[in-house]
C-alpha cells in the first residue's frame, strides 16, 4: 500500500510537531505548574505567615497595651477615682426614688426603642431581650446610665462623645477628667470599648461607649455570664499584675449581640489590687489586619484570597473578604450551598462572618488540629481553593489563620498556563497541520517537481545514454576519422611528391617549350620565306596559265568559226538532200500514178531517194560530227575558261592563303612569344608552387599534429564516453532508486534507459589505438621528408634564359 | 461486212507514201497524192477552223493547208525542215497536208495489212482504214476521204474559189 507522501508527511509533521511539543508542554506545564503552584502556594504561605505575624502581633501589641495601660498611672487613678465616685453618684445628685422612677421610665425607653431598634436592625429584626435586661439593672446603674446614656444627647453609637454628663457628682469631674484622655487612647488604638470594673462588685464603674453594660455587674450583672464576666474574673481572679487575659469572640448582647472579645488585665496600685482594666477587642482593626484594610489585591491574595482566623469551633474570628466585596453574591452562594437562613440573615444584617460563618473544611479541621500546611480543598463555600493554613499563635485563643486564595486564581497562572499552552498546542496542531498541509502541498509539488524531474531526469538520462552513445560512436568515427585524416595526410604528403615531381616536370616542360619555341619561331622564319617564294611560283604560274588559256581561246574560236562553216555546208547538203527526197517522192507518187508504165521510174525515183537519203545522211552525219566538235570545242573553251577560272581562284587562295600563313607566321611568332612570357610565368608559378608545396608541407605537418591531438583528443573522448555511460547507468540507477522512494512506475522505462547503455561504448578506444598505432608506423615520417627545394631546381634558371632568348623575336 | 472488209482490205493493198505525225507512221495511198513539197509560207485566211492553216501558192495554183496534227487534235508541233506538206486530191480538190516528215514510198501487200481495231462505240476510227506492219513498225492507213468530209471540202472550195 502505497501512502501518499503528502499523509506520511502531515502524520509526520503532526507527530514530529505534537509530540515534542505535547511533551514539552505536560512536561513544561506539569513543572512550570507546580512551579507555579508552589509559587501560589509560597506566596499564600508567605500571605499566611505575614498575616499570621501581623495578627499575632497586633495581639500581642493588644496585649501589652492592655497590661501597660493597666499600669498607667491615669488609669490607676481613673480607677479608684471612679470605683469610690461611682458608689456616690446617687446620693451625690441627690436622685430620690421618684427621680430614680423618672430615670427608670425615661431609660426603659432607650432600652425599648433605641436599644431595640439597633438591634433589631442588626439581627434581622429579631429583638432583643432588652426588657430582661433592663429589670436587671440595679440602681446605680439606672442612674448613671440615665445620665450617660439616656440623658447623653449624642446619638446612639455616639454616646462616648460626652465628657460631662449633666450631674453634679465627684463621677462626674472624673470623668470629665479622664474620660477625654481614655477617649482618645481608644479612638487611637480602635478599640471597640475600654471598660473599668471594680474588682469587689464587679461593676463596670467605667466604660468608653455608655452600652448596655456600662455600669452593670459582671459578677452578677445580665452580663456576667457573657465572656466579658468571664474574661473578667480570670483577670480578677489574678494577682499578677502582668496577667492578660483575653477571651474568644461570643455574641455579646450589649453590641447587639455581634461578636465580641474582650482582653482584660487587673490594675494594681502597687501590690493592691484596684481594679481590672478590659478592652473590647477592636473587631475592626482585627478585620482590617486581617483583610489589609480590604486590600487583599495588593497584599498578594488577588482577587479572591482572603486571609481569615477560625475559632476552635471552626467559625470565623475575621471578616470575610466575599462578604465585604459582593454581599449579595455572597448571599446567592451561601443560599446555593444550604447555609441556615438564620444564620444568613444574621450575617447580613451584622454584616459580620464573625462567629456566623462556620468553615468546616478540611484546611480548618486539620488547622485547629494543630497542622500547618498548604492544601487545596474546597472552602466554605464549596470552591476549590488553594489554602494555607497553621494555628495562630495568639494567648489565650485557639485560633488558626487560613490564607486561601480560589484555586483557579492561584491557578490562574497555571491554568493561563495550561490554556495557553492548550491555545499554543491548538495553535501549534493548526500551524503544524497547515505547515504539514503545505508541506504536503509543496512536498506534492515538490515530489511532482521531483517526479518531474526524475522524469525529466530519466529523460535526461536516457538521452545522456543516447548521447554517450553517439559520443562514444562520434568519437569512434572520429577516431576513425582521424585515421583516415592520418591516411589522407599520407596521401596527401604522396601528393605532394607527385606535385613536386609534377613541378619538376612542369619546368623541365617548360624548357622544353621554350626550346620548342625557338624551333617554331625558326620555322616561322623559314615558313615565311617559302611562302614568298611560293608567291613568287604562283605568280608565274598564274600568268603562264592565263597565256596558254588566251592561246586556247583563240584556237578555240577558230574551231568554232571553222565548224560553223562546216555545219553551213552541211545545212546546204543537208537542204538539197532533202529536196531531192522531195523531188524522189513525188516522183515516186508520179510513177505510182503512171503505175506500170512509170515502175521502171519508181526504182529510179527510188534509187534517187535513196542517194539523197545518203547525202542527208551524211550531211547529217556530218553535221553530227561538227555537231561534236563544236561541243568539244566549246567544251573545251569551257575548260580553259574554267581552268581559267579554277586557276585564278587558286592564285587568289594561294594568294589568301600565302596572306594566311603570313598573318599565321606572324601569329606564330606572336604566339611564341607569348609562350615564352608563359613559360616565363611558369617557372615563376613552379616557384610559387614550390613555395606552396613548402606551405602545404608545413600545413600538412600541422594536420598532422591535430591528427595526432584528434586520435588523443578520441581516445579522451572515448573513454570520457565510457565514464558517462558508466555514469549514466549509475544515474540510471539512482533514478530507480529515487523513483521507488518516491514510488512510482517508471522503472521499465528506467529499466530500459538501462538496458540501453549497451558496451558498444568500449568500440572507440580499440579504434582510437588502432590509428594511433597506424599512425605510428605510417604517415607521420612522410609528410615531414618532402624539402621544397627538391622538388623545383632553383638553381638552374633555364627557363629565364630561354625567355631572353625569345624576346628577340 | 466480210465482203467489206475484203474490200477494205484489197484497196489498202498498194503504195502508200509514209508519212511521220507525231512519231507515228502514218500512210496514205500513193496514188491520192499529187506532189510532196517542202513547207512554204502559208497565207492564213480569217474565219477557218484552226486546223486549216491557210493557202499556199503553188506554182499558181492556190492550194489550202491544213495541219494534220490540229485535225487529228494533236497538239501543233513546230514546222522544222522536215515538215512537209503533202498536196493530196480528194474529190478533184487539192488538199494540202502539213505533216512532220515524209518518210517513203511503201509497198504493202495483203498479208501486212491488218485490219483497225475496234476502240469502242463511241470512238470512230473510219478515217483509218487499217494498220500495216512494215518492218517491224505500224503503218497508220489513213482513209485520206474520210479525213475531209464533203463540209470540209465544200467550205475548202469556198475558200479556194473566192
Amino acid at each position: 500500500m502505497k501512502i501518499g507522501m503528502g499523509a506520511k508527511v502531515i502524520t509526520l509533521f503532526l507527530i514530529a510537531g505534537l509530540v515534542p511539543l505535547a511533551v514539552i508542554g505536560v512536561i513544561s506545564n506539569n513543572s512550570s505548574s507546580n512551579a507555579l503552584k508552589q509559587q501560589a502556594f509560597n506566596q499564600l504561605v508567605s500571605v499566611r505567615e505575614t498575616k499570621k505575624k501581623q495578627i499575632e502581633d497586633y495581639f500581642s501589641t493588644i496585649r501589652k497595651q492592655v497590661r501597660t495601660f493597666s499600669e498607667n498611672g491615669m488609669v490607676v487613678d481613673a480607677m479608684k477615682g471612679f470605683k469610690t465616685a461611682f458608689k456616690d453618684v446617687r446620693k451625690q445628685n441627690d436622685i430620690t426614688d421618684s427621680k430614680l422612677e423618672e430615670y427608670r421610665t425615661a431609660l426603659k425607653t432607650y432600652y425599648t426603642n433605641d436599644f431595640t431598634n439597633e438591634y433589631k436592625q442588626q439581627n434581622n429584626g429579631q429583638g432583643p431581650d432588652a426588657v430582661s435586661f433592663f429589670s436587671q439593672l440595679d440602681a446605680d446603674s439606672l442612674a448613671l446610665q440615665y445620665y450617660y446614656i439616656k440623658a447623653n444627647h449624642n446619638q446612639l453609637g455616639e454616646k462616648h462623645n460626652l465628657d460631662a454628663a449633666d450631674e453634679v457628682s465627684s463621677y462626674s469631674k472624673l470623668h470629665a477628667k479622664y474620660h477625654p484622655a481614655i477617649r482618645d487612647f481608644l479612638e487611637q488604638f480602635g478599640y471597640y470599648d475600654i471598660f473599668l470594673v471594680d474588682p469587689d462588685s464587679g461593676d463596670i464603674v467605667y466604660s468608653v461607649f455608655k452600652e448596655l453594660d456600662y455600669t452593670t455587674s459582671l459578677k452578677d450583672g445580665p452580663y456576667a455570664s457573657s465572656n466579658f464576666g468571664e474574661v473578667f474574673r480570670d483577670a480578677n481572679n489574678s494577682n499578677d499584675r502582668n496577667y492578660v487575659k483575653l477571651v474568644d469572640f461570643e455574641p455579646y448582647a450589649p453590641s447587639y449581640d455581634g461578636a465580641a472579645s474582650f482582653i482584660a488585665s487587673p490594675i494594681f496600685d502597687g501590690s493592691e489590687k484596684v481594679g481590672v482594666l478590659l478592652f473590647q477587642m477592636p473587631i475592626d482593626k482585627i478585620n482590617a489586619v486581617m483583610t489589609s484594610d480590604s486590600d487583599w489585591n495588593n497584599v498578594g491574595l488577588g482577587a479572591s484570597g482572603e486571609t481569615y482566623l477560625i475559632g476552635h469551633d471552626l467559625a470565623m474570628r475575621s471578616q470575610s473578604r466575599f462578604l465585604i466585596e459582593d454581599k449579595e453574591g455572597y448571599n446567592a452562594l451561601m443560599k446555593g450551598l444550604g447555609t441556615d437562613h438564620d444564620v444568613l440573615d444574621k450575617i447580613n444584617a451584622k454584616d459580620s462572618t464573625i462567629l456566623l460563618q462556620k468553615v468546616e473544611t478540611k484546611g480548618t479541621l486539620a488547622a485547629v488540629a494543630g497542622n500547618t500546611n498548604v492544601e487545596i480543598f474546597n472552602d466554605y463555600r464549596d470552591i476549590p481553593v488553594l489554602s494555607a493554613y497553621t494555628p495562630v499563635e495568639i494567648e489565650d485563643v485557639d485560633w488558626v489563620i487560613m490564607s486561601e486564595i480560589d484555586e483557579e486564581e492561584a491557578l490562574s497562572a497555571v491554568t493561563a498556563l495550561r490554556a495557553n499552552m492548550w491555545k499554543l498546542a491548538g495553535g501549534m496542531l493548526v500551524l503544524i497541520v497547515g505547515i504539514g498541509y503545505l508541506v504536503t502541498r509543496i512536498t506534492g509539488r515538490v515530489t511532482t517537481v521531483i517526479r518531474e524531474i526524475v522524469e525529466r531526469l530519466t529523460d535526461s538520462s536516457t538521452e545522456i545514454t543516447a548521447a554517450s552513445e553517439q559520443v562514444s560512436s562520434s568519437s569512434q568515427r572520429l577516431a576513425e576519422g582521424s585515421s583516415e585524416q592520418a591516411s589522407s595526410l599520407e596521401e596527401t604528403s604522396s601528393t605532394m611528391e607527385e606535385i613536386s615531381t609534377m613541378t619538376k616536370q612542369n619546368s623541365e616542360n617548360a624548357q622544353e617549350a621554350a626550346g620548342i619555341a625557338q624551333k617554331c619561331s625558326d620555322s616561322a622564319g623559314q615558313g615565311n620565306v617559302a611562302v614568298s617564294n611560293m608567291i613568287h611560283s604562283i605568280d608565274k604560274m598564274n600568268s603562264t596559265s592565263m597565256e596558254i588559256v588566251d592561246s586556247m581561246s583563240s584556237s578555240m574560236d577558230d574551231i568554232n568559226k571553222s565548224s560553223n562553216e562546216i555545219a553551213e555546208i552541211t545545212k546546204v547538203i543537208d537542204g538539197i538532200a532533202f529536196q531531192t527526197n522531195l523531188l524522189a517522192l513525188n516522183a515516186a507518187v508520179e510513177a505510182a500514178r503512171a503505175g506500170e508504165h512509170g515502175k521502171g521510174f519508181a526504182v529510179v525515183a527510188e534509187e534517187v531517194r535513196n542517194l539523197a537519203q545518203r547525202s542527208a545522211s551524211a550531211a547529217k552525219d556530218t553535221a553530227v560530227l561538227i555537231t561534236n566538235c563544236v561541243d568539244k570545242a566549246g567544251k573545251g573553251t569551257e575548260l580553259t575558261n574554267r581552268s581559267k577560272e579554277t586557276l585564278q581562284s587558286l592564285v587568289e587562295d594561294v594568294k589568301k592563303s600565302t596572306d594566311n600563313t603570313n598573318t599565321s607566321l606572324q601569329e606564330i611568332v606572336g604566339n611564341i612569344e607569348k609562350v615564352t612570357t608563359l613559360t616565363k610565368e611558369i617557372s615563376n608559378a613552379s616557384v610559387e608552387q614550390s613555395e606552396g608545396v613548402t606551405s602545404v608541407n608545413d600545413s600538412v605537418q600541422q594536420m598532422d599534429q591535430v591528427t595526432q591531438q584528434n586520435a588523443a583528443t578520441a581516445e579522451e573522448v572515448s573513454s570520457s564516453s565510457e565514464e558517462m555511460t558508466a555514469q549514466a547507468q549509475t544515474l540510471l540507477d539512482l533514478i530507480v532508486d529515487l523513483e521507488s522512494q518516491i514510488g512510482g512506475s517508471r522503472k521499465d522505462k528506467l529499466q530500459d534507459g538501462r538496458n540501453n547503455i549497451k558496451p558498444g561504448a568500449r568500440k572507440t578506444s580499440s579504434s582510437s589505438h588502432q590509428f594511433a598505432n597506424s599512425r605510428k608506423n605510417g604517415g607521420h615520417g612522410k609528410t615531414q621528408g618532402i624539402v621544397p627545394e627538391s622538388v623545383i631546381p632553383m638553381g638552374e634558371n633555364r627557363i629565364i634564359e630561354h625567355n631572353e632568348e625569345l624576346s628577340d623575336f | 461486212m466480210e465482203a467489206l472488209a475484203e474490200k477494205k482490205i484489197t484497196e489498202q493493198e498498194g503504195t502508200y507514201l509514209a508519212f511521220i505525225l507525231d512519231n507515228e507512221t502514218y500512210g496514205i495511198e500513193i496514188l491520192r497524192v499529187r506532189e510532196i513539197i517542202g513547207l512554204m509560207d502559208v497565207t492564213t485566211v480569217p474565219q477557218t477552223p484552226e486546223y486549216m492553216k491557210g493557202v499556199i501558192n503553188l506554182r499558181g495554183k492556190v492550194i489550202p493547208v491544213i495541219d494534220l496534227r490540229l485535225k487529228f487534235s494533236m497538239q501543233e508541233k513546230e514546222h522544222t525542215d522536215e515538215t512537209c506538206v503533202i498536196v493530196v486530191e480528194v474529190n478533184n480538190t487539192s488538199i494540202g497536208i502539213i505533216v512532220d516528215s515524209v518518210s517513203e514510198v511503201l509497198e504493202i501487200t495483203r498479208g501486212e495489212i491488218e485490219e483497225s481495231p475496234h476502240f469502242g462505240q463511241d470512238i470512230d476510227t473510219s478515217y483509218i482504214m487499217g494498220l500495216g506492219k512494215v518492218k517491224e513498225k505500224i503503218v497508220i492507213l489513213l482513209d485520206i476521204e474520210e479525213i475531209l468530209s464533203s463540209e470540209e471540202l465544200d467550205m475548202v472550195n469556198q475558200h479556194t474559189v473566192k
